[in-house]
């Protein structure tokens, strides 16, 4: 069997196979740990203008999830006139020694690059922006991804997208945030959590659901939805909670983006 | 007078674009650098975090240098290739470009970073046996690099990243499954990598000269870890010194293109003192750096 090495790039060789641990026993023992908050979402640390080589940039940090977003663009685009930007979202997940066409990292990367486009293409203007591309490339620094809930990463990749496209001065109609929630069913009932830690177990319904909150309506503009037997009373529950999470976020971004506008004119007026 | 041109004005940043190359001149007549209020031989000051490794990771580091920041994490594998074992560093820039080949100076970096490390003998090729399957069975290292953001040259950056990270790496107890076969590690048991003798180190740090010319007096200058367009696109005459901070150097080039700043091209003048120059001053940056607090 010869399978061929991309020369390219400084990789093992081709027959390394990652290394295997023993199950720790101590491990099992934080899914117990996990969901004590109900209304509530985890602390979130935010910073723009992090990358120097970008139009615009985010850091967002959640617990384990660490993520960077940059914009690039608009730049002009080659080729026929369009009516409107290109938006291009492209998610990056840690290779950790893996080649870059693992099977299994790149569906994670095309299922967030999917929702984060659904998410925030409806909050960008693309008609001011003419035969122009915008590039959005999102760096998941860390993150983990087999014991983690996935929906909680996806609404901290939009949201990192969001302030990013924000600190590249993207004409935008909205700021779109993004929560995910949880709906626990057992035999005790049924409970909500917002920002859930851990995956859902197999009653559980869990989402992650975009929000345009500043428009009066606050439009849904992306949604993802894992479970069975959604009644149409789960839904509301569901789509009433997130929203409540995401205008959360909103209160705690539109505090950040003031700020970090008001220190930018601190520093030009100090320049001058 | 009739017909006269009115010179044009342009604000510095667009004269940088327009015309680096004076724009870098004018800088080096008054003993200024185009990057900002940093002396010639002044480098930037380096942010090292490594305390604990990223999830998933056995060691990890993250630097920061001036506005490039790099994250490095290393993972661990197992081949059965005879005499593959080592450390396979893969650098990324994130350039916001689509997912590609890898561009000509992640391919410069990441080969670079492999002769380094792989011409030195300072890790024991005793970490990567596996115990019980000496002769089928070797560990690998993948060091996996990003540069984050990147204001200019950027592998002293991820040199010092992969060295730090490496530095910082626990190898778990590695054992074979009697049943299975394979290898199974036990993160309970760990150990940092161990070095081929005491004397050796993995305290060896990169630093990047340029070699620039003042037209108007004529003369050399060395000015040290470029950063910034128009310093990245005018002096292309670098030296790359690897050394630890006794001296002991593992790695150098140096690279002179030819001159096109004086007009009459007659080939930068580099003399023994500058590169005695560059050569201390390499020295002093790697006891500044492995000196340096890690956070």
């Amino acid at each position: 069997m010869s399978v061929l090495q991309d020369r390219r790039r400084v990789l093992p060789p081709v027959d390394t196979i990652p290394l295997q641990f023993k199950e720790d026993e101590g491990s099992s023992g934080s899914k117990e740990t996990t969901i004590a908050r109900t209304r509530t979402i985890r602390p979130i640390f935010i910073k723009q203008s992090v990358v120097a080589n970008a139009s615009g940039s985010a850091y967002l940090e959640v617990e384990d999830i660490k993520l960077q977003c940059s914009v690039y663009g608009p730049k002009p685009i080659r080729g026929s006139f369009t009516q409107q930007a290109d938006l291009l979202v492209e998610a990056k997940l840690p290779s950790l020694g893996q080649d870059a066409s693992n099977d299994k990292s790149a569906s994670i990367e095309k299922d967030i690059t999917s929702f984060v486009q659904t998410s925030i293409t409806p909050g960008i203007i693309l008609t001011q922006y003419p035969k122009s591309c915008i590039n959005i490339m999102i760096t998941v620094i860390s993150a983990d991804l087999e014991n983690r809930n996935f929906k909680s990463l996806l609404a901290a990749a939009t949201n990192v997208a969001s302030l990013a496209l924000v600190d590249a001065g993207i004409a935008l109609y909205d700021i779109v945030t993004s929560a995910s929630v949880l709906l626990s069913r057992n035999e005790n009932g049924e409970s909500l959590y917002f920002d859930p830690e851990t995956p859902r177990e197999s009653e559980d319904i869990e989402g992650v659901l975009s929000f345009m909150t500043g428009q009066d309506e606050s439009n849904i503009v992306g949604m993802w939805l894992d479970g069975e037997n959604i009644t149409s009373k789960n839904l509301t529950t569901l789509t009433e909670s997130a929203k409540e999470a995401a205008c959360q976020i909103r209160t705690l971004f539109n505090g950040v983006i003031l700020q970090e506008f008001h220190d930018k004119e601190q520093e030009a007026s100090n320049s001058k | 007078m009739e017909g006269a041109a009115t010179p044009l004005s342009f604000p510095p940043e667009v004269f940088a674009r327009l015309e680096p190359d004076i724009y870098l001149q004018r800088h080096l007549e008054l003993g200024l650098r185009p990057s900002g209020l940093r002396a010639f031989d002044e480098f930037r000051k380096a942010t090292i975090q490594a305390s604990e490794p990223l999830p998933g990771t056995l060691g990890s580091a993250v630097i920061s240098v001036g506005g490039t920041t790099v994250v490095c994490g290393i993972t661990g594998g197992i081949t059965e290739q005879k005499g593959k074992h080592g450390v396979y560093p893969n650098v990324e820039v994130i350039r916001g470009t689509r997912n590609g080949p890898p561009t000509q100076e992640e391919m410069v970096i990441s080969q670079r970073a492999f002769q380094l490390l792989n011409n030195t003998d300072y890790i024991d090729p005793v970490n990567f046996v596996i115990p019980g399957a000496e002769k089928t069975k070797w560990l690998v290292l993948s060091a996996s690099v990003q540069v984050l953001s990147r204001t200019g040259p950027c592998f002293d950056a991820v040199w010092t990243a992969i060295i730090t990270a490496l530095k910082n790496t626990r190898i778990p107890q590695m054992e074979v499954d009697p049943d299975t076969k394979q290898v199974v590690s036990d993160l309970s048991t760990v150990s940092p990598l161990k070095l081929s003798d005491e004397s050796a180190s993995l305290d060896q740090f990169s630093s990047t000269f340029a070699i620039g010319e003042v037209q108007k007096d004529q003369k050399t200058v060395v000015i040290a870890d470029i950063e910034g367009e128009t310093e990245e696109a005018c002096l292309n005459s670098r030296i790359n010194v690897v050394t630890s901070p006794s001296g002991l150097l593992t790695g150098l080039t140096i690279a002179v293109t030819s001159s096109n700043a004086t007009g009459i091209n007659k080939g930068i003048q580099v003399s023994r003192e500058h590169i005695q120059t560059v050569l201390a001053s390499a020295r002093k940056r790697a006891s500044e750096l492995a000196t340096a607090p890690v956070s």
